[in-house]
């Protein structure tokens, strides 16, 4: 087996999937974090109130 | 009426957002691409400088939490403001908990052979993450504000007091996990290792200060927008 690999899979899996695992899941939390925010700030506007601040 | 006000750091930070993405991809480069593999684990090391960042930021976090939560208990004025940052910070140490465990089982896979042992950090890792999951479950299952505010900070704390166990399971318990390599004397990882390791650990905090400042800016406003409508409800 050559040493850089890991059963049949190379390093290259592993290393890839790991650092997709933390781009994917921090660029999601962060759209979804905008989407909330519009969505909220939205309908406060809707209920009267000011957003000058929001 | 305004019943949201705009957290002036977040626009302070949000401008450190950009240059901590390039600092953050030039750390990545370094540990992909630049520094050589390790003698033992060939290549597959290369996920420390993912993985360590993300566990730390989850430390950070969850005792950030609960910092939070006390200076609430402590400063009744300052109550409803924390209860947002603590939500926050639980939020992002959730969520890097989560991260810390993925990449985790991801390194262990080529390192260990398995994608989960019932080792110690591991374990304690996984507890802390639960902790956190039982937060927001208790939050959403609280109709009561004050309650549900007090409940939570509560969790919070307790969220916090595992914090030192995961770190020093490795220490205290015989463990597959490593020891921690960088806080003692005559350590075997290069200078070159523990440099990268601090420029990603440096831009991942610095982002997740970003994504913090996001996420209580988003708790706040859909509090506002609660009350609003319960006050709509009331008249």
């Amino acid at each position: 087996m050559n040493s850089s690999e890991f059963g049949n899979v190379s390093w290259v899996y592993y290393v890839v999937g790991a650092y997709a695992v933390v781009v994917l899941s921090l660029a999601a939390m962060t759209l979804s974090s905008l989407r909330r925010f519009r969505i909220a700030r939205r309908a406060l506007k809707e209920e009267g109130f000011s957003d000058d601040k929001v | 009426m305004s019943l949201v006000h705009r957290d002036k750091s977040f626009s302070l930070w949000s401008k450190l957002l950009l240059p901590a993405v390039i600092v953050q991809l030039i750390g990545w480069y370094l540990g992909l691409f630049w520094i050589g593999a390790d003698k033992d684990q060939g290549d597959v090391f290369r996920i420390m400088f993912v993985h360590v960042p993300v566990a730390w930021c989850a430390f950070l976090w969850i005792l950030c939490a609960a910092v939070f939560a006390i200076l609430g208990f402590m400063k009744k004025s300052l109550f409803e403001k924390m209860d947002h940052s603590a939500h926050a910070a639980i939020d992002l140490g959730t969520v890097f908990a989560a991260l810390a465990l993925a990449t985790g089982s991801i390194w262990g896979r080529p390192t260990w052979g398995v994608w989960w042992d019932w080792d110690p950090r591991l374990t304690t890792t996984l507890v802390m993450f639960l902790i956190c999951c039982a937060y927001h479950v208790l939050r959403s299952f609280t109709p009561d504000v004050q309650a549900r505010r007090n409940a939570g900070q509560i969790v919070a704390i307790l969220a916090a007091v595992n914090v030192p166990v995961v770190y020093f399971s490795v220490n205290i318990w015989r463990s597959l996990h490593q020891p921690q390599t960088f806080v003692r004397k005559g350590s075997s990882a290069s200078s070159d290792i523990a440099t990268i390791l601090l420029v990603n650990t440096v831009a991942m905090v610095i982002l997740s200060v970003v994504l913090f400042k996001l996420r209580r800016t988003v708790v706040a406003t859909e509090e506002a927008l609660d009350a609003a409508r319960e006050g709509k409800q009331q008249i």
